[in-house]
Order: C-alpha cells, then structure tokens, then sequence
C-alpha cells in the first residue's frame, strides 16, 4: 500500500496493451489496485492518441475494467471508444494514465509520421489540460524485432523520443528504460505484445515509475 | 488543385463484429497514407488567389500581413499538386509534389512585367515539441545574401545567415517576443506576441519596390 496512492482515483487508457486479459489491464491494474488507488481501465486495440477524444470503433476489439469488478471483453461496435471527457465526468479521476505509442510509430514506414503523430497527440493533451486533472503518458516498451507488426529497435527509440518532448502537460514515462530490448518475451511472430510474464514486468515496473513520480507529490486529492 | 483534408486512419480500419479475438489482431501502426503539406504565401503588393485544378476550391490571399499567407493543406505524398494562381485576368500554373512529410511553401514573387514568379522552398521539420515554440525565417528577398533573426531584451541571435529562398528554424522558450530581422543595415522589428508552446511560427522577410518588409504567421494544417 502506497501513501501516495491510496485513496486516489486513477483512470487509465491505452490501445492493444490494455485490451486483454493478461497485458496491462491485469497486470497494471492489478499493481496500483494493490497500492490502494481506485482503477478504472479502458483498452482499444489499435487506437491512436486521438480516438481518446472522439467515439470510434476500433479495428480489433476492446476491453475495460471498472475497479475490483471483473474484466470485460468486448468486440465490434460495443468496444467504441468513450472520450475522455465523459470518462473523467463518470469517474472523476486525481490522475490520467494514457498508454499509448506502438499504434501511431509507423513501424514500417521509412519515416516517422511526426507531423501526423503530433497532431492525434495535441488532440488527447488538449483534452486532458482542459479536464485539469494530472496525467501520466506511458510510451512503448522495446519488444522484439521482426514480428508482423514490423516493430524495430531503432524505431521504436525514435518514437519515444518524440513522446517525451510531445505529451505535456503529461509526465513522460520511459518504457525504454525498464528492460534491455528484447528482455521480455513478446508472443510468437508478433514482437509487440508480450506474453504475460512480460507484462507482468511491464506493469510492475510502471507501477513503480508511477509511483516514484513527483506527479503524485502535487496531486491534491 | 484538389486538397486533401486529414482523414482519421481509424475510418480505414475494417469494421469487425461477433467473435471476441483471443488476442490483438493485426493492426497498421502509423497512418493510413504519408502526407505532404503545402500553403502559399503572397510576396507580392496586390491581392491574389489560388485556384484548385478542378475551380472548386479557392485561396484568397491578401497583401497584408497574415492574411498573405494560406494555411497547410494535406496532400498525398508523391501526388503531384496542380494549382492556379490569378492575380486579376493574369492567370500562372503551378506544380508541386511533395515526399512523405514534408511542408512546402509556395511564394508568389512579382516577378517581372506581368508574370508572376513563384519559389518552392521545403521543409521537412523534426523540432516538434510540446514546450517550446518553433520559429521559423523564410527568406524571400533575392538580394538578401544574409537574413538574420535576433530577439529578446539582449537582442540574441535567433537565426542566421539564412539564404535567399531558404528557410532556418529553431525551438525557443515560449515567451513574449518581439524580434528584429535584418539584412545587412537594413533592419525591421516585428512583434510576434506571447508564443504559445506547442505552437510553430513562420517571419517572411520580403522586399518590395525596394522597402524591406516583415510579417509572420501562425503555422496550420
């Protein structure tokens, strides 16, 4: 149980990290319940920044998980994504937690997307600056190499350097800096969902950057 | 000149419905095409609009101040862009096509006798960032072998030694700032206001029937 924590609403939303049992909606979720925080989820696989603010139908599936109840799955239509305003409205959260970065890196293109990233990013940060509440933006771990996503290490370095020049008011949280590349096992032929011992260790490690954080000193709750 | 207005990646995704998949399905990770980004600025002393290919669309730019200059409009990269640009009966083509990424501006010259003359000048910009400001100085004086940008209380060079029909930027604070461009002994001030962080700033240095002169824009796409 954290001080810091306790007691606290946190919110989190993410892409395809957060959108099955076993990745980041367990583990994550999991880790800052235990802390003593109020945690509710929302997972849309295959979302950018930007969809956080709008209703869209995500290319494949969604979950979301409302504090201690169970995780629920869902697909087609009823994964649509609720923005973030109506989120916060519901749940009136001390703090943000956006998981997002892989679905706007562009892994196989030649060029990173900047203008077009920065753009779907501004959309979700404006957002959460008017909604006044403190956040934390949780940029992409280092996977594997060669997957069918395309996910590679330099990319992947490249797209979290952009993150954290590009997410305030939003405190960056490295990912890149919790493991060697390739230390945790990603699935087979995919290389950027990770198994769940590998998001056991992402999310524990998050959990701990979170908590480490001076954002939570400032939060007033 | 057909334009090209951002379209949501996220429309281009096949809707899926019935199963809930067991884990996260294939998905793009970046936009659904690459983008180039292409405005106009008017160098000239009479007003002036830009004609899509088509006639449907129609830029009117003015020859004063910001009104001069358009805002990005989106254009698949590698397309080649058509436009017309009329200044009363006189009517020019011009053509551009972009690579992924890159902001290309259009400036309209007097040129001589009745023809108008147009410079491409390209940018592809790697400087964004959430808590600066990007400023720019476009350097649309042929005679300028030089243009210089200083700014603030100690008059600190901002940039230098920018060519004709070139473009230098950098990220500064995002203060009130007020900055003097010059060429050679020929100095104008101009007031740029608070700079906002986030935000990205064009100065156009011009010179018309032999008078210096400066104005800046809000960069938009």
């Amino acid at each position: 149980m954290s001080l810091l924590l306790a007691g606290m609403t946190v919110l989190m939303i993410g892409d395809s990290h957060m959108a099955t049992k076993g990745y980041l909606i367990s583990s994550l979720h999991d880790e800052l319940m235990q802390q003593g925080a109020k945690v509710y989820s929302y997972g849309a696989c295959g979302t950018l920044s930007g969809d956080w603010m709008r209703t869209i139908q995500p290319p494949c599936g969604g979950a979301f998980r409302l504090n201690d109840k169970p995780l629920r799955v869902r697909a087609g239509e009823a994964a649509s994504t609720t923005p973030l305003p109506d989120l916060v409205r519901e749940h009136h959260p001390d703090l943000i937690v956006v998981i997002n970065g892989d679905t706007m890196a562009g892994y196989k293109s030649a060029v990173l997307p900047r203008p077009w990233i920065s753009k779907e990013v501004s959309l979700l940060t404006h957002g959460i600056k008017a909604s006044g509440v403190s956040c934390v933006w949780v940029g992409p771990a280092w996977g594997n190499e060669g997957g069918k996503n395309g996910k590679n290490f330099p990319r992947v370095k490249e797209m979290s350097d952009f993150l954290a020049e590009n997410v305030a008011p939003c405190t960056y949280i490295n990912s890149l800096n919790m493991s060697k590349p390739g230390e945790w096992g990603t699935l087979s032929e995919d290389g950027q969902h990770f198994t769940d011992a590998g998001y056991q260790s992402w999310g524990s490690a998050i959990a701990k950057q979170i908590l480490s954080s001076d954002i939570l000193q400032k939060i007033k709750h | 000149m057909k334009m090209y207005y951002s379209v949501n990646a996220s429309i281009l995704f096949a809707a899926l419905s019935g199963s809930v998949w067991a884990e996260p399905q294939l998905y793009e990770t970046g936009p659904a095409e690459e983008s180039s980004y292409v405005r106009f600025v008017n160098a000239t002393d009479k007003e002036l609009s830009v004609l899509s290919s088509t006639g449907g669309a129609k830029i009117a730019l003015s020859s004063k101040g910001e009104g001069r200059v358009s805002r990005f409009y989106p254009v698949k990269a590698g397309t080649k862009l058509s436009a017309t640009l009329q200044r009363g009966d006189k009517k020019d083509p011009v053509d551009v096509t972009g690579k992924p990424w890159e902001y290309i501006t259009i400036a309209v010259l007097p040129g001589s006798g009745a023809q108008l003359e147009t410079k491409i000048i390209r940018e592809t910009p790697t400087d964004f960032n959430a808590m600066r400001s990007s400023v720019a100085l476009f350097n649309l004086d042929a005679k300028c072998a030089e243009a210089l940008m200083q700014g603030g209380a100690k008059a600190a060079t901002i940039l230098d030694s920018v060519k004709p029909f070139s473009v230098a930027r950098r990220l500064v604070n995002p203060v009130k700032l007020t900055a003097t461009v010059a060429c050679g002994a020929n100095k104008s001030s101009i007031d740029l206001a608070q700079l906002q962080a986030g935000e990205r700033y064009s100065v156009f240095l011009l010179k018309l029937k032999n008078s210096q002169q400066v104005f800046f824009s809000r960069d938009v796409n």
